[in-house]
């Protein structure tokens, strides 16, 4: 006696389900055949149990849903012959979708299966993030706050070699352990982000009586995004959420998308309906680029990514051979080409709020770290209202994010140790001068 | 010897004698279920499946445990939520691995819930970020695959491999 696999067999499940990662129940089922066999036959269980429990998952059942509401409403569309003028039957296919989801106490099979693959397919983009090649062009391309015209523009042709095979320093010095997490939080992060991809979309295309109804929908993303934060990495949370946009949507997803061609882009995208691109001034023409480029960017799923990546840069850089139109219709830019105004009012703004909550969430964190009051709090900070202390703190925050994170962050974030808040404070205070005395 | 008040006495499968306060015995469910159909125990109790040593380092858990709440039955899930071990039950558990699959069966057999919770957390936390080679040498485990059968899993499971 005292062997693991002395214990009877009804235990070895017991093992099983105290497991929170995936990759742990796939490596012992590997292990023999016993512990295969238990796998085999408690699969569903174990998995289910994984998903349900482990942290890191839980954006999945949420996102699962998202997503079957777009396939629904793609499809719903697809059957229909002439698009209808008529926005409220848009809402009317999104809440047959949503009154067809049975509530469920556990969570259903086909989300274990999705989250299965999901989790196996999405190691690709942090494969990248770990690549030697790909960090050193992360590395030096344009900060998205450099990103004027010149520099994206600069960054745009400068070559995008393919993933070299050999991982990145920061990556080489993990243990097993510290790699497992490093992809635990990449993944939670990523389905977060992909949440907000879907989210954003339905939001866009269903129907408002006013313009403050719309924006009200928006405004609700961020207080749902911070209860699904981990109040004891609070500050990491928000962090790896800044650092995931830098490298998916704003790094991966620039380059994947191949834009020396601005105009056939904008020609592409609806608001060529209203604005013929070929009446647009130079100026008029960087400024329409400003708001359509995030827009696009805005509904990439991390699986486009993945897709257009292969396809423009590294199978056959500078040939694009996607028709543009037919590929924005397909990630839903044109779902709503009539406006989400009930009344049938036009709506031109395009409007399609960027991530920077994400920075003031940062910020908003730290107020509250240094008031001591804990990260499920409803309280709101503004600029004005804050004491001396936290407007330094402000101050520390945004110079670090503006200043030190390209050099100090970017491509290494993923790879330091779980830190409390308290240690994160000190890591940024030691990248920061200190701030000028108020 | 025999019981007497709020005293009970344990017999070990290597047939020691062990005094134990019976709120801490009642952790057990397997005892509590016996006490409760006996009314009152005037014999000794022999758990015949458990050495002293075990049997020890398992009163030693019931008693520091023995406010605890008892242990739901209704919700099995709740209780794995956090691969996180308390810090006494961390230092308790740090035992060669001989005694821990001991502890982990006696709690099985007493059904101590908290206790094989606590035993199997501690193997899976053995097991989390290895491969399958090293939770083999972990555990000394023998791969008994054959090559071909390892050369199966490993194709089924190719694309999901991690670094």
């Amino acid at each position: 006696m005292g062997h693991i696999l002395d214990l009877p067999t009804e235990l070895l499940p017991i093992i099983y389900l105290h497991l929170n990662n995936i990759d742990d129940a796939l490596h012992l089922a590997r292990c023999c055949k016993r512990f295969n066999g238990v796998f085999e036959y408690h699969r569903l269980a174990i998995l289910r149990n994984i998903i349900q429990n482990a942290d890191h998952h839980v954006y999945d059942a949420r996102l699962c849903e998202e997503i079957g509401l777009h396939e629904h409403y793609t499809l719903h569309m697809s059957q229909t012959r002439f698009v209808s003028f008529d926005p409220t039957l848009r809402r009317t296919v999104m809440n047959a979708y949503r009154a067809s989801l049975q509530p469920s106490p556990v969570l259903p099979a086909n989300v274990v299966w999705d989250t299965l693959v999901r989790w196996q397919a999405m190691r690709l983009l942090f494969d990248l993030y770990c690549d030697a090649s790909v960090h050193e062009t992360y590395s030096q391309s344009a900060f998205r706050f450099d990103q004027g015209q010149d520099d994206e523009l600069v960054d745009t042709y400068r070559p995008f070699p393919p993933p070299s095979g050999a991982v990145c320093p920061g990556f080489a010095i993990l243990d097993h352990h510290h790699r497992q997490r490093a992809y635990e939080r990449f993944y939670k992060a990523l389905t977060a982000h992909w949440w907000l991809v879907e989210r954003r979309w339905a939001i866009r295309v269903d129907v408002y009586e006013t313009p403050e109804e719309c924006v009200e929908a928006f405004l609700t993303l961020r207080p749902t995004m911070r209860q699904f934060v981990n109040p004891a990495h609070t500050i990491q949370e928000w962090m790896d959420l800044l650092e995931l946009d830098d490298f998916v949507w704003n790094f991966l997803a620039r380059r994947a998308l191949d834009l020396t061609d601005r105009a056939a882009w904008l020609l592409a995208t609806w608001s060529r309906i209203f604005n013929p691109v070929d009446r647009y001034r130079q100026d008029e023409l960087a400024q329409a680029w400003g708001r359509v480029l995030p827009r696009i960017l805005g509904y990439l799923r991390p699986s486009n990514i993945i897709e257009l990546l292969l396809r423009s840069q590294w199978a056959s850089r500078g040939d694009w051979r996607l028709n543009r139109e037919t590929y924005l219709r397909h990630i839903g830019d044109l779902d709503a080409p009539f406006g989400v105004y009930a009344n049938g009012d036009l709506d031109f703004t395009e409007a399609m709020p960027q991530l920077r909550f994400l920075e003031g969430a940062v910020d908003e964190a730290l107020v509250h770290l240094s008031r001591g009051i804990g990260p499920d709090t409803r309280e709101v900070c503004t600029y004005t209202r804050l004491t001396v202390v936290e407007q330094q703190l402000w101050f520390l925050w945004t110079t670090y994010r503006f200043d030190a994170w390209p050099e100090h962050v970017r491509g290494q974030l993923f790879f330091w140790d779980d830190r409390d808040s308290r240690q994160m404070v000190q890591r940024i205070q030691g990248a920061v001068p200190l701030p000028p005395e108020a | 010897m025999a019981a007497s008040g709020n005293l009970l006495t344990f017999v070990s499968a290597d047939n020691v004698h062990i005094e134990v306060e019976r709120d801490v015995a009642e952790r057990s469910l397997l005892i509590k279920n016996m006490l409760e159909d006996l009314g009152e125990a005037t014999e000794d109790i022999p758990i015949p499946n458990v050495n002293e040593p075990v049997l020890r380092k398992v009163i030693e858990w019931c008693r520091h445990h023995k406010n605890d709440p008892p242990a739901s039955t209704e919700d099995e899930d709740s209780r794995r939520k956090t691969t996180d071990i308390d810090e006494w039950d961390q230092k308790f558990t740090q035992v060669d691995q001989e005694m821990l699959f001991e502890i982990i069966l006696a709690a099985n057999y007493l059904d101590i819930k908290g206790l094989l919770d606590v035993g199997c957390k501690t193997v899976a936390n053995m097991i989390k970020g290895k491969s399958p080679e090293e939770i083999r040498k972990t555990f000394n485990i023998q791969n008994d695959f054959t090559p071909e059968e390892e050369d199966q899993i490993r194709r089924e499971n190719e694309w999901a491999e991690d670094r």
